[in-house]
């Protein structure tokens, strides 16, 4: 059963003084079925947001059609069965985590007796019962995203639209948030995420859409990449300048800090004859690694960028493994504090 | 119905927590005050100052706590897109400025009402006469106050707070002035301009139907049926501003 619907849906606003209009999706074509996750992958200004207020009915697509479990976008029937996480959510300041809860769960039309419980129970479920009688203005942003999830999931909705739910999370909120919708995932619930943050996306998603420029460009089946062959990085120590010249002129691109050299190797089938020659070498060989994962390539490839072969992209949180442990131990100590 | 109380309690309680009753407080102290001060001034017109300020100056009070709270109400929502939690929930467009209308209808009442309280303790602690009429007088402002929330909320739909309190403030003076206008028009004999003001007449309101106070502290006769059209009056023209309200509303884009 198809839980939304979107067909050619164009949309564009006016962007200047002179009122021109500016397309942000354009003829885009999308369909989710029922207990499936659905990634929604691009960057900046793709126009994820702009699908995800079409959905509900928050604004008005310009030509195409737009369904939700059967009905136009907006209409309350449909959006009683959804739960819906903004970006970077904002909620009312001057409302405690519970009252807020429960004004969600009033507009859900939740009977009293039903909506202590449920209350309770999302309270408990995004780990916020501890902190659910401070003020939201008093909130950190991972406890406002738990927030977020939470009143995302007062109607136990069948539906989850989640917009970039890990956005501007530190490591453990990225953590805490993956390990929920996973929970959410088994419990059968459809989940449409959009999102620029690739290993979330892999580790979560059935299947991910790509979108560029307003246009839907693939829609890749998660499935269909296990097993395929990566790029692969070669790490080694001690590796002298006559075999660094060897690779270079071979058309390897080799990177060298200190002792430490890093190869990468665009083709599988060329790594045992790269491995020989470190070894010939006398370098001594440190790991080998996927240097960027295929559904990386992919969206690259789909958004027309040549990703450079030489070097594997950072995390986008941290740039090296120290500073990530310490963002880990600040975000740690952060969460001991609050509590 | 359930979600209009819901954001109707809603707005009632922001308002309450951000502390907009202090401004009854500070209201009340300076009420008493004046009126305990400048009575004795007034020889024999006692009851006619304490009252005319009184009543005044809660008209003038309620406007500006409309003007305040109602002009930035939903453009706040917008700007922290708090708006957008609210509208993915199974509530109507029409839901919500009715919920945002009734919260601010509710919050003003509550205040004008305390501002009364306020008021007749000044008249208790002069040497005021009470007189019914102030009661009435009081009913009028109310009724006002509907009409110039709903104009708020008309203006809050499509534009900026900044332009909708002057809007409103535009169409509160213009209300209050429109009737000397189509005198001087009719004096004028100009049938053109006679033509425009009744035009423009039709569309604002005649906010002068709820100006009662001379009446009051001169202690003239206000009857019951203009009390009662008055208050037809008020719920008539705060409906249609609210449909119009809705409508633009629901038309909006939330980028």
């Amino acid at each position: 059963m198809s839980i939304f619907r979107l067909h050619d849906v164009h949309k564009s606003y006016r962007s200047d003084f002179l009122r021109r209009r500016k397309p942000v999706l354009q003829g885009v074509q999308l369909e989710l079925a029922e207990g499936e996750t659905l990634a929604y992958l691009g960057h900046n200004g793709a126009g994820k947001t702009t699908t995800i207020k079409a959905l509900l009915g928050l604004i008005r697509v310009d030509s195409g059609r737009v369904e939700v479990f059967g009905h136009r976008a907006g209409d309350p029937a449909a959006l009683a069965r959804l739960g819906y996480l903004p970006e970077n959510p904002w909620f009312y300041d001057h409302l405690t985590g519970r009252e807020f809860l429960h004004l969600v769960a009033d507009l859900h039309r939740l009977p009293r007796s039903k909506s202590r419980r449920r209350v309770d129970e999302v309270l408990e479920l995004v780990g916020m019962t501890e902190n659910a009688d401070r003020r939201l203005r008093t909130f950190s942003k991972g406890m406002l995203q738990r927030m977020g999830l939470g009143q995302a999931l007062v109607n136990d909705p069948e539906l989850l639209i989640l917009d970039e739910p890990m956005g501007g999370l530190d490591p453990v909120g990225r953590h805490q948030i993956r390990t929920l919708l996973t929970g959410l995932k088994e419990q059968g619930k459809t989940i449409f995420m959009s999102s620029h943050i690739l290993s979330d996306v892999e580790s979560l998603a059935d299947r991910v859409a790509i979108l560029d420029g307003g246009r839907l460009k693939r829609v890749v089946d998660m499935r269909d990449l296990e097993g395929v062959g990566v790029a692969k990085a070669v790490r080694c120590r001690e590796l002298g300048p006559s075999a660094v010249d060897r690779l270079r002129r071979e058309g390897y691109a080799v990177q060298i800090r200190g002792d430490l050299a890093s190869i990468a190797v665009d083709d599988e089938g060329k790594l045992p004859d790269v491995l020989q020659l470190i070894h010939s070498e006398g370098g001594r060989l440190l790991r080998v690694e996927p240097l960027r994962s295929s559904l990386e390539e992919i969206f690259l490839a789909e958004i027309g960028i040549r990703p450079s072969p030489a070097t594997k992209p950072e995390p986008e949180h941290s740039s090296s493994i120290q500073e990530a442990t310490d963002e880990v131990v600040e975000a740690v100590r952060d969460v001991q504090e609050v509590r | 119905m359930m979600g209009v109380l819901a954001i109707a309690r809603n707005t009632f309680r922001e308002a309450v927590r951000d502390k907009i009753f202090a401004l009854v407080g500070a209201f009340g102290v300076v009420l008493v005050a004046s009126s305990v001060v400048l009575s004795p001034l007034t020889i024999g017109a006692q009851t006619k100052m304490v009252a005319d300020v009184g009543l005044s100056s809660i008209s003038i009070f309620g406007l500006l706590i409309v003007l305040l709270m109602g002009s930035g109400m939903v453009h706040k929502e917008i700007d922290k897109r708090t708006i957008m939690t609210m509208l993915s929930k199974p509530i109507t467009r029409t839901d919500y400025m009715l919920g945002k209308y009734l919260g601010l209808l509710i919050t003003l009442l509550v205040i004008m009402a305390s501002m009364s309280v306020l008021f007749f303790l000044s008249v208790w602690v002069t040497p005021t006469v009470f007189d019914p009429a102030f009661i009435k007088s009081l009913y009028t402002a109310g009724c006002e106050m509907v009409v110039v929330t709903a104009v708020v909320m008309l203006f809050s739909a499509f534009t900026t707070p900044v332009l909708t309190s002057l809007f409103t403030l535009g169409v509160f003076l213009a209300g209050h002035t429109l009737g000397d206008l189509q005198s001087f028009a009719a004096m004028s004999g100009n049938q053109g301009t006679v033509w425009a003001i009744d035009v423009v007449r039709w569309i604002l309101p005649d906010l002068e139907l709820f100006n009662i106070r001379n009446a009051a502290v001169h202690g003239l006769p206000i009857h019951s049926a203009h009390l009662i059209w008055a208050g037809v009056y008020a719920l008539l023209y705060s409906t249609v501003c609210l449909v119009v309200a809705s409508w633009v509303f629901s038309r909006r884009d939330f980028k």
